[in-house]
């Protein structure tokens, strides 16, 4: 079975490192952005299959990326975002502008899992 | 110039100290990353070279430990992480935190001098969940240091379920409203949290352990200490004051309306409005007198906005706009509002006498005695609290008295007039002032009539003459005790005179007129029996008043006759219109008598036995309305006794021989072969 690629954009190294290690663990190709800029350089390389984005990074942040992965890009690859304030105005925006889920922190590594397959499931039967 | 160099030159030393620091903990962090994340995901169970490199890994990591500089970072790293992983993960990481033997690190901070290093342990133990650190952490609860103490606290109460009650028990210093909510926060955070029962706590000596305990009651909805945090009520402390009335709104205690209204003469203006809130939200139509008492006595205008607020949120619609309303609706709003009013203060007062009917002491009388009372825990003395509350009393009738005086806002006359009128009727006015009110206005008039020059004063009296009106009565009484002139005394004697005699009442009538009651030039208040009818409240004395109308009624009497045959009250109204069209027939038909005649006609009370049988007809009828009445209410009011005693007119029932005013039989029979003698010569002539 061909290797789902995750694009992880998360300004902090450490959980950036142990969500990377829990979802290769799982079988997933993880690759790792800290900030808004990254993420557009490397969604211009390639498109992965899905993204766990931080709301809060430096230059775009996940609410920007959204936008602009749904109105630049035209990509219909499923958005997961993480953020540490569950700021409801920002999640709405962001669910608005097209992300498919959202986790708040501390988020839990099985979790996070079971949303990521969900969501490409979802995205294989649509 | 050296000294600049110099100060340059640390600045950028230090700047590039912390820049190289911060790069090799990233470097270090990097390295340690996928170690951490080894040993926190590794389950035992994968293949063989997996299990090898974790023992590997194991053996590295316990060498690395030796090193000072290492632990720290990994504690940074485990400290970190912890914020952003919850569930397994988070179980895991402490059990890392221990495995490592970093915990012990952390014992080793609280031993020190410095007070961010001890919090730092404090924190770093608590985050860990190191419920073993907890009788080390709660010693630090009084600590002299309050980061430290702050940070004990949070410790404490979030350790153990059993945390929050040791600390409401030993802490002795004051809890910042952060500080609580940061604590409250902890309590919800806390899984499995079954909270004691905050009552105990309001007895404690320290008054932030008491305020927060009542918050704490009402965050978790304890209402099982009703008596206690009425009594709190009567705390010296704003807050608790405030709290304990936040309480007891939000627990509906409706056993605390009376000691709250008790307290609030003594209370600060913000806790009045809060106690007006809670009136106004537990409270039911019998507080509208008591509000309306706060509203007329009170000197704060917030207060005073509070009480009507509250009047309108106890009964919708009481107090309506009244400020600048077109003085042509007036007299309508003031109507409607004192008719509501004086219909809510009544039900008020009813229910009022009722409780004090059943043995309860009323509201006023327990005032003084429900202050006086002590709270023996905050060690209140009886005697500061009493002299307290006099200075208070005193500031605050003092300070009313110069609010009368300077009073910020404008009262409108029909506000005031209103105010009056209701304080009157209701009797809410306390008797002193009304005594300071009421002499002034006599004094004021005196004063003035004193100040007149003789031409003034003839002025006046000319002024009086005209307008010959019975409120003037009163006023002709004042100047007449003033006016040291003999002519000016003579002439006011002699308005008196006129206007207290009965023949001034009732002017002859000089010439046959023509009525037409849509003519009518005069109006229904000219009428002498106008005043007389708006004071006879029940349909009795009205119906009585209207049969004296035939009677002894002018042409004045035709346009008010005229008014009430269109009154809404149909017995009334088919009275009067009986009434006016004797009273026109009288008048039309009646040769101009002379003076003495007239006077004899006009204390006549019945002209014939059709009139009165009719009369009774219609007064059986009302009094059969007013059911349940006794023999006593159906004798004529004392307020028309002065019908008999001024104008000699008796009421015409027959039951009444005792009271019997009229003239002898003798003088009516005279009187009757006179009028037929005199009706059937003008019929023939």
């Amino acid at each position: 079975m061909k290797e789902r690629k995750i694009l992880l954009a998360e300004d902090d190294e450490m959980l950036a490192s142990l969500l990377q290690f829990w979802l290769e663990k799982e079988g997933y190709e993880v690759g790792i952005v800290s900030n808004g800029l990254e993420v557009r350089q490397s969604l211009e390389k390639a498109l992965p299959d899905i993204i766990i984005s931080d709301i809060m990074m430096p230059y775009f942040s996940g609410i920007e990326v959204v936008g602009h992965i749904r109105n630049d890009l035209k990509a219909n690859l499923p958005i997961i975002l993480i953020s540490s304030a569950s700021n409801d105005e920002n999640i709405l925006n962001a669910f608005e502008l097209g992300a498919n889920d959202f986790l708040s922190k501390p988020i839990s590594p099985s979790e996070l899992l079971v949303r990521v397959s969900r969501a490409l499931k979802a995205v294989n039967t649509s | 110039m050296v000294l600049g160099t110099l100060y340059f030159f640390f600045i950028f030393f230090f700047k590039r100290k912390i820049s190289l620091n911060f790069q090799k903990l990233s470097v270090k962090k990097k390295e340690l990353a996928p170690i951490i994340s080894n040993f926190l995901f590794h389950d035992g169970e994968g293949p063989v070279e997996e299990q090898k490199g974790y023992i590997q890994l194991k053996i590295e990591i316990r060498d690395a430990l030796k090193n000072h500089a290492f632990r720290k970072i990994l504690s940074e790293i485990l400290l970190d992480l912890e914020k952003d992983v919850s569930g397994e993960t988070r179980k895991k990481l402490h059990r890392l935190y221990d495995e490592l033997g970093l915990h012990l690190d952390a014992y080793r901070k609280l031993k020190s001098w410095r007070w961010e290093v001890v919090s730092q342990g404090i924190l770093e133990l608590t985050q860990m969940q190191r419920v073993d650190a907890y009788p080390f952490i709660t010693k630090f609860l009084n600590d002299r240091r309050s980061a430290i103490r702050k940070q004990a606290e949070i410790s404490t109460v979030s350790l153990r379920p059993e945390g929050i009650s040791h600390f409401l028990d030993t802490t002795r210093y004051g809890i910042s409203e952060w500080q609580q909510l940061k604590i409250m926060e902890e309590l919800r955070d806390m899984e499995n949290f079954r909270p004691p029962r905050f009552a105990t706590w309001l007895i404690s000596r320290n008054r932030d352990v008491v305020l927060f305990a009542l918050r704490l009651m009402r965050h978790y909805n304890q209402n099982n200490a009703e008596k206690s945090i009425i009594e709190l009520i009567k705390h010296k402390d704003d807050h608790i004051k405030s709290e304990a009335i936040c309480c007891i709104k939000e627990f509906c205690m409706l056993k605390a309306l009376k000691p709250l209204k008790a307290v609030f003469r003594s209370c600060s203006e913000m806790v009045k409005i809060e106690i007006l809130d809670a009136i106004a939200t537990l409270g039911s139509e019998s507080e509208i007198e008591f509000l309306l008492k706060v509203e007329k006595q009170e000197s704060s205008f917030m207060v005073r906005t509070k009480a009507l607020t509250a009047i309108n949120d106890l009964v919708p619609d009481t107090i309506i706009p009244t400020k600048d309303i077109m003085s042509k609706f007036k007299k309508d709003a003031k109507d409607r509002l004192d008719k509501k009013l004086k219909g809510l203060v009544k039900k008020a007062k009813e229910e009022n006498n009722a409780v004090e009917d059943s043995g309860e002491a009323p509201i006023e009388n327990s005032i003084d005695d429900e202050l006086l009372a002590d709270i023996e825990v905050f060690e209140i003395d009886p005697l500061t609290i009493s002299i307290e509350e006099e200075e208070q009393e005193e500031n605050d009738e003092k300070s009313m008295a110069l609010d009368h005086d300077k009073t910020d806002f404008e009262i409108g006359p029909i506000e005031q007039g209103l105010d009056d009128a209701i304080n009157t009727q209701l009797g809410l006015v306390n008797a002193e002032v009304e005594e300071e009110q009421k002499p002034q206005g006599e004094n004021d008039l005196k004063e003035e009539y004193q100040k007149m020059s003789p031409p003034e004063r003839e002025m006046l009296i000319d002024t009086l003459e005209v307008s010959n009106s019975d409120r003037d009565i009163p006023v002709l009484e004042d100047l007449i005790e003033q006016e040291e002139s003999s002519e000016s005394g003579f002439r006011i004697f002699k308005m008196l005179k006129n206007l207290k005699s009965p023949s001034k009442e009732i002017p002859p009538v000089e010439e046959e007129p023509f009525y037409d009651s849509k003519e009518l030039l005069v109006e229904a208040n000219d009428s002498i029996f106008f005043p007389l009818f708006e004071y006879a409240t029940d349909q009795v004395s009205r119906m009585a008043l209207l049969k004296e109308m035939v009677s002894v009624g002018d042409e004045r009497d035709l346009a008010m006759l005229e008014e009430l045959s269109q009154d809404g009250d149909p017995k009334l109204a088919k009275q009067a219109k009986y009434a006016k069209e004797k009273l026109l027939e009288k008048l039309t038909s009646e040769e101009p008598l002379s003076e003495e005649d007239h006077e004899q006609s006009t204390i006549r009370p019945v002209t014939n036995e059709k009139e009165e049988s009719h009369s009774k007809e219609l007064e059986d009828m009302a009094l059969a309305d007013e059911s349940g009445e006794s023999e006593e209410d159906r004798l004529m009011p004392m307020e028309l006794c002065f019908l008999h005693d001024e104008f000699g007119i008796g009421p015409s029932r027959k039951e009444d021989d005792e009271l019997n005013f009229e003239l002898a039989d003798e003088f009516f029979l005279h009187q009757d072969s006179t009028f037929s003698e005199q009706k059937e010569t003008k019929k023939n002539g």
